[in-house]
């Protein structure tokens, strides 16, 4: 029997205000830097974080102060995961997000609504549930080193 | 949000002191660049060599900038950091946006309009 690939866990909490979110995300780059991924990579794992944090706070918890967000980060040899959880209100079920517009049509380019297609471009996979009050969004990305 | 502004001829350059702009500032940046943009100033280029972070209600706020402007002139980027340009690409606000390597080049552009 083959023994179980370890995994390193980290989990930590945020209020949920804005000006927080950015602690989160240079978590994440922290942990990226650690783990010898590229910028590139970086920067997409911190922005999905972001993204989701974000939406957590904004809609989740209607911008009100005083609500836990919770980032769980679980990482093993080939992949990384990032649960963001909140005790708000829950998203509604969607479709895939799309990013669909008229690059010409200047009326038509979106101001809003670019999160869920980042995390979805990004991430090689993208869950919600609902448990209870909880509602965690788990997004899962492969890794490929530098090196 | 701290930002720096010149203004070289009719165009207007500014460019963010801070690393980031996201969601905690984009409100604030939009404001000021709207207050820019009521002032007059319809060619301007946006200097991002400083910023190394821009999640979308940031970029969304790069975007209410250049719908504030309308069909008057153009809001242009020089400085991008590559990893930013990353979600430019992935967005395709590239195809929205001129993007310009330098400053130079992007007031050479406006100034032709």
């Amino acid at each position: 029997m083959s023994e179980p690939m370890p995994q390193k866990k980290i989990t930590f909490l945020i209020d949920s205000t804005l000006d927080n979110v950015s602690l989160a995300g240079v978590a994440v780059r922290g942990i990226c830097s650690y783990l010898s991924l590229s910028e590139a990579d970086a920067y997409y794992l911190e922005l999905c974080v972001v993204e989701a944090v974000n939406n957590a706070i904004k809609h989740a918890y209607n911008s009100e102060a005083g609500n836990a967000v919770e980032i769980n980060i679980t990482y093993s040899k080939d992949c990384i995961s990032f649960a963001i959880s909140d005790w708000g209100t829950k998203m509604d079920s969607q479709g895939p997000p799309r990013l669909n517009f008229d690059a010409g049509n200047l009326v038509m380019i979106p101001e809003q609504g670019m999160g869920l297609f980042i995390i979805d471009s990004v991430m090689d996979e993208v869950a919600y549930q609902s448990d209870g009050d909880k509602n965690t969004l788990t997004m899962r990305k492969y890794l490929h080193y530098k090196n | 949000m701290q930002i720096e502004s010149v203004k070289t001829g009719n165009v207007l350059i500014v460019k963010p002191v801070e690393k980031r702009i996201d969601a905690s500032v984009a409100t604030e940046f939009k404001g000021k660049m709207v207050d820019w943009i009521n002032e007059g100033n319809t060619r301007i280029i946006l200097n991002l060599a400083n910023v190394d972070f821009i999640d979308s209600s940031g970029l969304g706020a790069i975007v209410s900038s250049l719908k504030a402007i309308g069909g008057n002139g153009d809001l242009v980027i020089s400085g991008l950091q590559e990893t930013v340009m990353g979600l430019f690409r992935l967005t395709r606000m590239n195809k929205v946006f001129q993007i310009f390597s330098s400053e130079q080049e992007a007031i050479q552009a406006l100034s032709k309009l």
